[in-house]
């Protein structure tokens, strides 16, 4: 019989709602077909805990079931409550297996039960319905296969072609370093190239040659056409091996502000040259690129250029975002352009002092990104929160000294707050007092708030041990890290104390419609993306981090990824975390450029069905997460 | 057509009956035929079917496995096409002969017990076109969802749910009445088969309130409904 009138109108209900929506309408109408529909009054029991599952499982067409689950005290608890489109009774990589909760009806319900013995065969055609469910699973069941495939996809083109693959490296130019300049000016006009790279009889590297350098060196007459290339080449060159992602050779150019890179066969100086990749290729391939305004940054003449440039960064920032890009290159990428406005805001902001009489002194310094900055974790411009270390002075020198930093440090402060980055109310900047101090008074305080932790109110201080070096002598804040670690382990009950403080924060239960229900039952009209997902994860992040000596590590994505490292047996876990973390900046970021505020509060009414179902996840997660912190920290 | 040809889909539907539903039977063990046709005019003697659509309702569940559907083709469009939609041309394309359509009909029906929303016309104008081709009109038992409402409304299955108190009038009970009232979203209405997938969802609710109310058996749920007025004269 070819009728399925009936099989259309629930195939067109289920299209709307993810994992169905990936799958062709085709095969939904099939699936449709070989369903039941299911009505239940307000309050019956759809299925129970540990009746054995049926050959159905449920989506929701119409009304509410509420999910419960047994707790550690054997309490039956609300877990989750499941709305329209929502689905229920499916079981995923796991064997067939008798129900994990009960779904109890909170109002009349009318429920599409379809096969799995239909639905399972159709889900392994599609990658997407299938990563849905590997997400809507994880952190419980989610296969490892279906994970690493998914940063695959989302990588996009920043993660997926290295040089040796797209941009034809056998075509590049190279002289010998006494090959005349006018020669290499001809290679160059006579071809669709900007640098030759300059080698040695063994094709090693040694220098590198631009059009740029010819106009500026060559043709303002400043080096005869008749010299050596060695005279004008810049030496030595930045090499890179065949494997880089485009992401990181982008990152390499904006920090750099390189327009060429020599790939070499081993990516160091002292292997043969195997091509240049060039910022011109990378635009050609993919249109808008950092890079150019990176170097115009470097060349900002005031603090209201700069301010522009960084409105640029971000308008690329919303873009990449948008695309779903890869949040590894996002956190460089952000890290590497506000480094450059420091950067040049410090330059700016020490000549302003030098012009106003004032002499640098002769110390070395180091400018500190402290909390979110310090992580990465500032995809929004948010307040500054930074530091200044500089090395202990002479005493003679020591209050100029002072004085000089203290001066520096609020000039760039400045010069930040008119790049956009609003100054901490509670004055937490280099420019205060308290934050700009020569190593030994930063060693004393982190020695007090280690050993301490109680009377120095840890719980306000802790992202302070997010710092990270921005500019200047980056050996100053290794050498704080150093001291930091020596008196975590001089005081073994810091550690779990700083646990204990991170479990302050719990994630929701569970959200649904326009809702957002705690452990308590209470609803609330927002997610609180800090204290709801990225405190909790920032925190836990911080204390593994510390216990196992991995302080270079600031950011929460990658602390977790260390963290799994080190204990392979709870590695799913970590890596969990470390997913759970860059979905949740994602959200927040995405929002926040949408909206231009901080992304804080979202309402889930803002989310499509796939981002709900991953929060809920992260939620998920996140309590699993803390439970593990718990035992692992042996907290009480 | 199906492979055994019309012949064997009437010999079927006679074999069916010989061993079928009483009234004392139990409803959940019935196979419920949720159907609605639509026509080219309101008097099944003169009047021709355009769509038939129908699903099974059984254990308390829509069986989206068990549907039928046959558009027919027909002679002359009426006023009618404006409420179903179905042209003359469309159905000459896509249609089915009569005999055939309702040949195939009768095989998917069997002994169904035909619910629909003021089913008598539908049940009726199938009659009239089954005897014309073949015959015989139909044997099944059938029960109107209409009438089921208002008995349960007699049995006082909707009187704690009357919001509005204040104003005592009798209750839409209109199939987009009863829409409203259960939920249901009534899209797609005045096609067969739209029409037929809304009514069982319809008759799903009701078949849960009758069991609340002690209607457990065929007999029960398909008892004919009297105005109170008309039953007892003053």
């Amino acid at each position: 019989m070819k009728t399925s009138s009936i099989s259309l109108r629930v195939a067109d209900f289920l299209k709307s709602y993810p994992p169905f929506s990936y799958i062709s309408y085709e095969d939904l109408v099939k699936l449709s077909g070989s369903g039941r529909v299911k009505f239940h009054e307000e309050g019956e029991h759809v299925f129970d805990m540990g009746e054995p599952r049926g050959r159905h499982f449920y989506v929701i067409q119409q009304g509410t079931v509420n999910i419960y689950g047994r707790n550690d005290k054997g309490l039956d608890e609300l877990v989750d409550v499941r709305v329209e489109g929502d689905i229920l009774g499916v079981y995923w990589v796991t064997e067939e297996q008798p129900y994990l909760y009960s779904a109890i009806t909170a109002s009349d319900t009318l429920l599409y039960a379809l096969p799995f013995d239909k639905f399972m065969p159709l889900i392994s055609q599609y990658q997407d319905a299938k990563r849905y469910l590997a997400d809507y699973f994880s952190g419980r069941h989610g296969p490892a296969d279906a994970v690493s495939e998914s940063d695959a996809q989302t990588g996009q083109w920043l993660t997926k072609s290295g040089p040796s693959e797209t941009y034809g490296l056998s075509r590049y130019l190279s002289c010998s370093p006494d090959s005349p300049i006018k020669d290499v000016a001809r290679l160059v006009a006579s071809q669709q190239h900007q640098a030759v790279v300059v080698v040695d009889e063994n094709d090693l590297p040694i220098g590198i040659i631009t059009e740029a350098d010819l106009c500026a060196r060559v043709a303002t007459g400043d080096i005869s056409t008749e010299a050596p290339v060695s005279e004008l080449m810049s030496s030595p060159v930045m090499t890179v091996n065949s494997e880089l992602t485009t992401g990181d050779l982008l990152l390499l150019m904006l920090t750099h502000g390189l327009r060429h890179l020599c790939v070499t066969q081993d990516g160091t100086p002292n292997s043969p040259v195997v091509g240049v990749v060039a910022e011109r290729e990378l635009q050609l391939f993919f249109g808008r690129l950092p890079n150019s305004a990176g170097r115009q940054m470097m060349d900002a003449p005031n603090a209201t250029a700069l301010a522009l440039l960084r409105d640029r960064a971000d308008e690329l920032l919303r873009e990449y975002l948008e695309t779903d890009a890869n949040m590894p290159f996002l956190i460089e990428y952000v890290a590497q352009v506000d480094g450059l406005v420091l950067k040049r805001a410090l330059k700016m902001a020490e000549a302003e002092l030098v012009s106003r009489g004032l002499e640098k002194p002769d110390i070395d310094y180091c400018w500190l990104a402290m909390h979110s900055e310090g992580r990465k974790e500032r995809l929004l411009r948010s307040s500054q929160r930074t530091a200044m270390v500089y090395a202990d002075p002479p005493e003679e020198s020591a209050r100029y000294c002072r004085r000089w930093f203290l001066h520096l440090a609020e000039e760039v402060t400045g010069i930040l707050a008119t790049c956009g980055f609003p100054i901490d109310s509670k004055g937490r900047v280099a420019s205060s007092t308290d934050w700009c101090q020569p190593l030994s008074v930063w060693k004393a305080n982190f020695t007090k708030w280690v050993q301490d932790p109680v009377e120095s109110q840890i719980i306000t201080l802790t992202p302070f041990f997010d710092l990270r070096p921005v500019a200047g002598k980056a050996q100053l804040a290794y050498a704080l890290r150093d001291h930091i670690r020596s008196q975590i382990k001089a005081n073994p009950s810091f550690i779990p104390l700083l646990a204990n403080d991170a479990m302050a924060n719990l994630p929701p239960v569970t959200i649904f419609r326009d809702s957002v229900m705690d452990k308590a039952g209470v609803l609330w009209t927002c997610i609180d993306t800090k204290v709801h997902i990225l405190y909790p994860l920032v925190d836990v992040a911080r204390v593994y981090a510390l216990e196992l000596n991995e302080e270079s590590a600031t950011n929460t994505i990658d602390r977790y990824k260390r963290a799994a490292a080190h204990f392979p047996e709870s590695a799913e876990l970590f890596e969990a975390a470390a997913e759970a973390a860059r979905v949740g900046l994602a959200i927040q970021s995405l929002i926040g450029h949408r909206r231009g505020d901080t992304g804080q509060y979202i309402r889930p009414d803002e989310l499509d069905k796939v981002d709900q179902e991953r929060l809920k996840s992260i939620f998920r997660t996140i309590v699993k997460l803390l439970d593990h912190t718990a035992a692992h920290f042996k907290l009480a | 057509m199906t492979l055994f040809g019309k012949a064997d889909c009437l010999q079927v539907y006679r074999e069916a009956f010989e061993q079928t539903w009483d009234d004392s039977e139990v409803v959940d063990n019935i196979r419920f035929v949720v159907l609605d046709t639509e026509t080219t005019g309101l008097d099944p003697r003169r009047d021709r079917i355009v769509t038939i659509g129908a699903v099974v309702v059984s254990h308390g569940q829509i069986m989206l496995e068990d549907q039928f559907e046959a558009v027919i083709k027909f002679d002359y469009n009426t006023a009618s096409v404006v409420v179903h939609g179905v042209t003359r041309e469309a159905a000459q394309e896509d249609g089915l002969e009569e005999p055939d359509a309702l040949g195939q009909f009768l095989g998917y029906l069997r002994d169904g017990v035909i619910v629909g929303h003021h089913i008598g016309f539908d049940v009726d104008i199938l009659s009239e076109r089954c005897r014309a081709r073949f015959g015989m009109g139909l044997e099944n038992r059938w029960l109107d969802t209409m009438e089921l409402t208002l008995n349960l409304e007699d049995a006082g299955a909707f009187a704690q749910d009357e919001d509005d108190a204040d104003e005592p009038k009798r209750p839409d009970f209109s199939l987009d009445g009863l829409c409203r009232r259960f939920n249901i979203a009534p899209h797609d209405r005045h096609t067969a088969p739209g029409d037929a997938f809304i009514t069982a969802q319809v008759f799903l609710k009701l078949l849960r309130m009758a069991s609340r109310h002690g209607m457990s058996t065929l007999q029960d749920i398909s008892k004919r409904w009297v105005d109170p007025r008309e039953a007892s004269p003053r």
